[in-house]
């Protein structure tokens, strides 16, 4: 950890491993997005006013080809791009990358992340993704153009989705997933690995309890989208027909709904791993402005995890009108609006922390308190959404589009205002002008209001979302005095943001110098200077009591105990003083949370394989296409290479030099010859014209197999790289964790290989 | 009770049965919302810091609490879950329950492509894939007081056929059937629109539902075809699954 302060410019801001850093370049980016994703919103606003009209002052700028009003081509762009880039590049990233980042070692007092460069590369990836979607923009055809939702096949076929926009929008949103699941793998390491002594579980921040759940939903759900952007992408570039269906596909036995499954089956999920860390840090904050202990703590982290389980199985409930059985669609509707009991009771806790305590309305405060009331009809909208019968009508309209604004944008972004308004004196020494904070506060309130509720009100009347023009319309008539009342309430709004802008940037050079706990607060976070050293704590604490000790009888002429203060009062809260015992090492712990992510990716390949192969009445058997033999003999290297593998690293712990170095590389050499036998039955089979686009069978056979060998290549090169690090005495102080880990991994690719070969024959 | 919102104009039964529960709802999540924020304001006044007013130390934790959650969450799963589901079962069965006696029902099948709406009914005869077969672009009339059943299935991408007035909307999703049925109560001429985004003239992909007279609809039939173009095999007389 030593060193920071020696550092050059790049190795310290840019390619920095201080999760501290790492969530500043999270902050920024997530930032920079949110305003280009405010400018777009504003573009559509005055489309939808004024329709096909020449955009003042910067409409020639823009789009000076058509004359300086948007064209047709345009619209889809900015509603995708909006949506993609608010959600994935500006909410996310300070949610989860800046918040997450920066307050999770902070608050369980650790030094760092468990990975620290693991940490670097999520950001990494997360930076080339935005690189690739802004790029995008500027390709021959324009951004993609088929929602945020990219449903196909409008989205699969090079024929209804043009040029490169929609492959660009692909690959940044699998980097952005890729940085996700890397976060995701830190952040639970870290948190259940590197608690300070005495952080038992019942002492976490809500925050950090938040932040926890979402990183599990993300290591679960996300690799499921993954799998179907791949397979979308195959679909355009590959001429495969995974999700095109009727005369648009090639050739039968693709199902455009598979997608929406498996779309959903991470996008219901998404919003709540957005939600969560906000419902912390509220709980948090309202704690903690109210002087007064958070209400009901177990109840509230017991509602997350509720939520947690329940948001991976309501995923239906998008996809009433898309011909579901109703059965199913009335199971889905009514694990859907179960979700109100946990919600309940998080505005039960919410409230009852208000009660009795003695509120300070400072601007972290406000914001907090402004998530409680928006998320209020966010949450109630929610309902009219999940009942089916109701939501055949309002279903793609606008009332869609006002919920999900009430939840996602108002109640996230407050939260994501609550966070920066919070945390700002720690990250950066300073603090922010109250006076333009509060001003910001109202102004937002007030104005979000005015845009978000009329979206309901027109949707109510029937107008459709992602449409450029509602005046063509009978029924919608009534409706354009309110798009043009909501374009002028979204230019103020977007406006106001500017105070916040103002206040960030002038506050980072000019804000007055912050001590180390300006709000009193009693988490670890703020037992430390503002900054924090490289090294987060001079000494690292130990932890004698909850995160919401404000107000204790006893607790002297302060109202509040920090969580690391040995005092007279230190058991006023159950739980004793212990040290953190996990019984598994860090490295394999991320291991495994890597291998669940994998197991889901896998998940989404073979359950569609399955699906498609079960839907298709062209029965292509794999018994009669496949090389049966020679898969079975690979399969036989493969299995023998998972033998060596196991004899590896039962030479590292007898300390075996020799014969480690010796096992790894003819595990490494099994592998080789694995793929090499996998090449020539490629070759082979594309010759005798069996190729990824003959027939769906063919399709699904070179991406199943294709996706395994790349993992076989990867796990080759982790087991050299470890070949090569071998040499090195000082290797040995390490060498049992990395070969185990590597085991793990390379057990895990011969167990999909069996699985895969299996299903391949069988189904 | 119809104005207040602003729904569009009410054509079936059926529809009305989804305002009522959209009021429903609307009563349901009216009063939480009133009592949220009528707490929350009553609470930022009254326990505002200042001088000589402390905070109360609690964690919530106690026996008291607990039952309290455990009752308001019994409360809100009863009175506002079970609740909605049961008058979500009611309505789906009076909406969306086919007729046993379908001999008088009118089918209609409905092939959207970019960004037009292909209709086909079968004639006068009855029957599809025979002559009389009537194509419509974009205008499909209807009996008033008619059950209509109506196969959806799209020639590329996936679109939505929306009639605002009668509160329904289906997917036509290429490569499947699905399946819609309703019945207009009151004559007139009402909007077709597209509710999923169909790439980029989703906003234009209009059409026009005339509800008219038993009379008036039979003279339609008999009317010269606007549309030669032929269309996809797919319907009740090829087998309901497109491949």
């Amino acid at each position: 950890m030593s060193g920071h302060g020696k550092e050059s410019f790049i190795s310290r801001f840019v390619f920095s491993t201080d999760h501290k850093v790492i969530a500043i370049q999270y902050l920024i980016t997530g930032l920079l997005f949110l305003g280009f994703g405010g400018a777009m919103a504003l573009l559509m606003r005055w489309q939808l006013a004024f329709p096909w009209q020449p955009i003042p002052f910067i409409g020639h700028l823009l789009f000076s080809s058509s004359g300086g009003f948007l064209v047709p081509e345009h619209y889809p762009m900015l509603f995708t791009m909006h949506g993609s880039i608010m959600v994935f590049f500006a909410i996310t990233p300070i949610l989860l990358g800046a918040l997450g980042n920066y307050s999770i070692p902070l608050e369980i007092g650790a030094q760092d992340m468990a990975f620290p460069r693991l940490n670097m590369m999520s950001y990494g990836s997360l930076f080339l993704g935005s690189v690739l979607i802004t790029i995008s923009f500027f390709m021959p055809g324009g951004a993609a153009g088929s929602g945020w939702t990219i449903y196909t096949p409008l989205s699969s076929s090079t024929t209804t989705s043009i040029g490169w926009g929609q492959d660009l929008l692909i690959l940044g949103l699998a980097l952005d997933g890729v940085s996700l699941l890397m976060g995701g793998i830190n952040y639970i390491t870290t948190i259940v690995k590197l608690r300070a002594r005495g952080m038992s579980l019942r002492r976490l921040p809500l925050t950090t309890w938040g932040l926890f759940f979402s990183a599990v939903l993300n290591t679960v759900w996300l690799p499921l989208v993954v799998a179907a952007l791949i397979m979308v992408l195959c679909d355009r570039r590959l001429d495969t027909a995974f999700f095109t269906a009727g005369p648009l596909a090639p050739r039968g036995g693709g199902q455009a709904l598979l997608y929406q499954h498996l779309f959903w089956g991470f996008g219901h999920p998404e919003v709540y791993i957005l939600i969560l860390p906000v419902w912390g840090l509220v709980g948090d904050l309202l704690s903690v402005f109210s002087r007064k202990p958070a209400f009901g703590y177990a109840a509230t982290v017991i509602s997350m995890s509720t939520i947690s389980v329940l948001s991976g199985v309501v995923w239906g409930h998008h996809m009433f009108t898309s011909g579901m059985n109703p059965l199913v669609g009335k199971a889905f509707m009514f694990l859907t609006i179960s979700i109100s009991i946990p919600t309940a009771v998080f505005f039960l806790n919410w409230l009852a922390t208000l009660w009795r305590g003695s509120i300070h309305f400072t601007t972290p405060m406000l914001f907090a308190l402004g998530v409680v009331f928006v998320f209020a009809i966010g949450g109630l909208t929610g309902l009219y959404n999940a009942v089916q019968t109701i939501d055949v009508y309002i279903h793609d309209t606008y009332v869609v589009v006002g919920h999900f604004h009430y939840t996602l944008a108002a109640s996230v972004l407050f939260g994501a205002f609550a966070f920066i308004y919070f945390w700002f004196p720690k990250i950066f020494g300073r603090e922010m002008n109250s006076f333009l904070g509060k001003l910001h506060f109202w102004l937002s309130l007030v104005l979000l209001n005015a845009v978000f509720f009329p979206m309901i009100l027109v949707g109510l009347r029937g107008h459709m979302r992602r449409i450029a023009d509602a005046t063509g319309y009978t029924f919608l008539q009534p409706v354009q005095n309110l798009n043009v009342w909501m374009g002028w309430a979204a230019l103020f709004l977007v406006g106001s943001q500017l105070i916040f802008f103002i206040n960030f940037i002038v506050s980072l050079f000019a804000g007055r110098k912050a001590s180390s706990n300006p709000w009193n607060a009693a988490s670890l976070a703020w037992t430390t200077s503002s900054p924090p050293p490289p090294e987060n704590f001079e000494v690292v604490p130990s932890v004698y009591r909850g995160p919401h000790e404000y107000s204790a009888p006893g607790s002297g002429d302060r109202d509040w105990m920090t969580q690391s203060e040995r005092g007279s009062s230190a058991t006023t809260f159950a739980g004793k003083e212990t040290a953190v015992s996990v019984p598994v090492t860090s490295g394999k712990l991320g291991i495994w949370v890597f291998l669940v992510s994998e197991i889901m990716l896998f998940t989404g390949f073979i359950g569609s394989y399955i699906v498609l192969r079960l839907g298709n009445p062209v029965k292509i058997s794999g018994l009669q296409v496949l090389n049966i033999p020679l898969l079975a003999i690979n399969t036989g290297v493969l299995l023998t290479s998972s033998l060596t593998m196991a004899l590896s690293l039962r030479a590292v712990q007898m300390r075996d030099y020799v014969n480690l170095r010796r096992w790894l590389l003819l595990t490494a050499g099994l592998g080789s010859l694995f793929l090499m036998i996998k090449f020539f039955d490629y070759l082979h089979m594309w010759e005798s014209g069996f190729t990824i686009s003959s027939n769906l069978f063919g399709s699904c056979y070179y991406l199943l197999t294709g996706f395994h060998a790349l993992h076989v290549l990867s796990g080759i090169v982790v087991i050299l790289c470890l070949w090569f690090a071998s040499r090195k005495p000082a290797f040995w102080t390490v060498a049992e964790g990395r070969v185990e880990g590597s085991g793990l991994y390379w057990h895990f690719i011969d167990i999909v290989w069996v699985i895969l070969f299996a299903v391949l024959c069988l189904i | 009770m119809n104005g207040s919102w602003g729904f569009p104009e009410g054509a079936s039964a059926a529809g009305m049965e989804i305002d009522r529960l959209f009021y429903l709802a609307f009563w349901l999540t009216g009063v939480c919302f009133l009592v949220i924020a009528g707490v929350l304001i009553y609470f930022l006044i009254k326990y505002r810091a200042r001088k000589g007013h402390s905070a109360y130390y609690t964690h919530g934790s106690s026996k008291q609490a607990l039952l309290f959650t455990l009752a308001l969450a019994l409360a809100v799963f009863v009175l506002i879950d079970v609740n909605l589901a049961y008058h979500d079962h009611l309505a789906w069965e009076k909406i969306w329950s086919v007729p046993k006696d379908l001999s008088n029902a009118v089918r209609v099948e409905i092939g959207p492509k970019q960004f037009e709406w292909h209709f086909r009914l079968a004639g006068a005869d009855g029957k599809f894939k025979t002559e009389d077969d009537i194509l419509s672009v974009n205008e499909l009339h209807i009996p008033v007081h008619t059950p209509i059943i109506v196969a959806l299935s799209s020639r590329d991408v996936i679109h939505s056929f929306f009639l605002p007035n009668f509160r329904i909307k289906q997917d036509a999703v290429p490569g499947i059937v699905t399946n819609l049925y309703f019945k207009a109560d009151k004559p007139g001429t009402y909007d077709i629109a597209c509710a999923e985004h169909c790439g980029l003239g989703h906003y234009r992909m209009r059409g026009w539902l005339v509800v008219e007279s038993q009379d008036e609809f039979n003279q339609w039939l008999t009317e010269p075809l606007e549309e030669t173009e032929p269309t996809a095999e797919w319907g009740w007389e090829w087998g309901a699954r497109v491949v």
